[in-house]
């Protein structure tokens, strides 16, 4: 009896250890999470909801966990992948109380290309479409900008239909903003200093 | 004695397994989202995979191959909420809340094919 007793409880001790020492480092290993300027603050363990830590784990999330700031009433955070220096990326509700609970959790794999020139935005902004059979009848309506951004991107806008431009300005690697104008959009595009488009994301079929 | 033993072995065991695949429902897969699959899942659309209505907190895929494809939610009115992924994210699990993209509360959740090669995926809805 003792014995059995004895070995559930190193399974279940086990388990925790596991969980607390995957995600309880974070300081440490800040430099994997270079490639952007924003390194960001350690998370502990602690501050997360036991259903966040089994996202990150899930999404191939590693050991580090780093949070990048808050825009606009979202939460960044910043991570090492699976993939060899590679990000987790997650985000949360700014003004969630408690446990952090992710809104989003997504790491990139071994072909994940941010940061770089073919790939400086990792963009999460909501779209709402109707989604047709026929991509050419696709009308997508940008409700939220979210996102981190590579050094170099100064801005990041939504390109309307009309051919307007909304603008957000990226600060420490993120961006975020809840103002975009209600309208049809054809692209998310990242602009640098100059005010140039280094970066095209498009929204529907041309 | 012995059955006392096993009993709590086998609660324990039910317990852990019951905690873990509380509220998962794989609605698609292991398969392959593509131009021309699945082509019944989610009529009338071909290439597109959905769970039932219901009031699902998280929309999931594993995405193991391929380029892009689409996951998010729909309204009972024909709207949709979602985000694209592209090959960057394969061999990871991506989840996002139907609140990550402003998916109302009653809705079903999807996974599509988007663009370039076919993806081997597993799309899955979570409630708390």
């Amino acid at each position: 009896m003792k014995r059995i007793v004895v070995l559930v409880l190193a399974v279940a001790s086990g388990v925790v250890a596991a969980t607390a020492t995957a995600f309880a480092v974070g300081g440490a290993e800040q430099a994997d999470v270079g490639g952007i300027s924003n390194a960001g603050v350690p998370v502990d363990v602690a501050q997360l909801s036991p259903h966040a830590i089994e996202g990150l784990q899930r999404a191939g999330g590693t050991g580090t966990l780093n949070r990048l700031g808050e825009r606009a009433g979202t939460t960044f955070f910043a991570g090492s992948s699976f993939a060899e220096g590679r990000f987790c990326f997650a985000t949360a509700d700014a003004g969630g109380r408690g446990p952090v609970t992710f809104a989003l959790v997504a790491c990139q794999g071994a072909e994940g290309v941010f940061p770089s020139a073919d790939a400086p935005l990792a963009d999460f902004s909501p779209r709402r479409g109707n989604d047709p059979v026929n991509p050419a009848d696709e009308v997508v309506q940008i409700l939220r900008l979210v996102g981190f951004a590579a050094d170099g991107v100064e801005q990041v806008g939504v390109v309307a239909v009309d051919g307007s431009v909304f603008t957000t300005p990226v600060v420490n690697n993120i961006y975020a903003s809840n103002d975009v104008p209600a309208t049809p959009a054809r692209a998310i595009v990242a602009l640098d200093s100059d005010g140039k488009t280094i970066h095209t994301v498009d929204l529907v079929s041309s | 004695m012995t059955k006392r033993i096993v009993l709590l072995v086998v609660t324990v065991l039910l317990l852990t397994a019951g905690s873990a695949a509380a509220g998962v429902n794989v609605y698609y897969g292991y398969n392959y989202l593509s131009s021309t699959l699945p082509n019944d899942q989610c009529a009338p659309y071909v290439g597109r995979a959905c769970d039932g209505y219901n009031y699902w907190d998280e929309s999931r895929i594993a995405k193991n191959s391929g380029d892009v494809i689409r996951l998010g939610f729909q309204d009972t009115g024909g709207g949709f909420y979602y985000l694209d992924f592209g090959s960057g994210y394969n061999g990871t699990e991506i989840q996002l809340t139907r609140g990550a993209v402003g998916a109302p509360s009653y809705q079903r959740t999807y996974c599509k094919y988007q663009s370039g090669n076919s993806s081997y995926v597993q799309c899955k809805s979570y409630i708390a």
